[in-house]
């Protein structure tokens, strides 16, 4: 998807049994992932903290860029109220018209909260701090910040700027990038 | 032993933290059969998650528990 030499090399392992190749390629170790995270509900949120976490425990660097309702994720106010999303998402066994009633989303969250915690996941905004300690970046979109009318001061201070597309991409060269 | 160990890890000069983190992961591993992770790590072992990072630059589970001679500890968070 995004970078060359990954790709192919985990059929090549399969296929050549015999250990008469020299030239088998070994997959290169991934050593800088860009991950933008573009949901603002619950469940879009986690997946890209617990990568950018897990990268940096792997010795990776790691970036992490929020984007549109992501921005919620970063936002001094809204992060404390981010919630899960029960409205269609098939994955929740529950009838639309269900989860729409008021509180349903609330209800589901708090919920989610309480497994979290028993499984010591930390809430998002203990989260971003600890990935911010362990050396990860953290940005957000201009073109978002600028689309909801937001500035530096809105957003929780562990974020390290607001940054174009442009600059994205050249923080991101050599890396793999993630869009959730 | 820590100092050869660690240097295998690139770490050239091993400070007292190392050992501390390394002695902690052992100590876990043996009394409960997994070693910590990160986050356990610095909610636990007395070192901050960004001393631990500071320290082992290259994962501070993964390379301690290297050095500390037990398994790459499970878990995801």
């Amino acid at each position: 998807m995004s970078d060359t030499s990954t790709g192919t090399t985990g059929t090549t392992s399969t296929t050549s049994t015999t250990s008469t190749v020299a030239s088998v390629a070994t997959p290169q170790p991934i050593e800088k992932v860009s991950i933008i995270i573009s949901k603002g509900s619950l469940e879009g949120i986690y997946p890209g903290l617990i990568m950018a976490n897990g990268a940096r425990a792997e010795g990776m660097a790691a970036n992490l860029f929020f984007t549109f309702f992501g921005l919620d994720a970063i936002h001094a106010k809204r992060i404390e109220h981010i919630k899960v999303a029960t409205v269609g998402n098939p994955a929740m066994h529950i009838p639309t018209l269900l989860g729409g009633l008021p509180g349903m989303s609330a209800l589901a969250t708090h919920m989610m909260a309480k497994k979290m915690d028993d499984l010591d996941i930390p809430p998002i905004a203990e989260f971003l701090e600890m990935i911010a300690d362990t050396g990860a970046g953290i940005y957000a979109c201009k073109a978002s910040v600028d689309m909801f009318g937001l500035d530096k001061d809105d957003f929780i201070p562990q974020l390290d700027d607001i940054i174009t597309v442009g600059e994205f991409y050249e923080m991101a060269a050599g890396g793999q990038i993630i869009f959730t | 032993m820590v100092p050869e160990l660690a240097a295998r890890e690139g770490i050239a000069a091993v400070t007292d933290g190392h050992v501390k983190v390394v002695r902690f992961m052992r100590a876990e591993y043996l009394s409960k059969g997994t070693g910590p992770s990160v986050r356990a790590l610095g909610k636990t072992s007395g070192v901050s998650v960004k001393e631990l990072y500071e320290l082992f630059p290259k994962g501070p589970a993964k390379i301690a528990a290297r050095i500390a001679g037990i398994p790459k500890p499970k878990g995801c968070i």
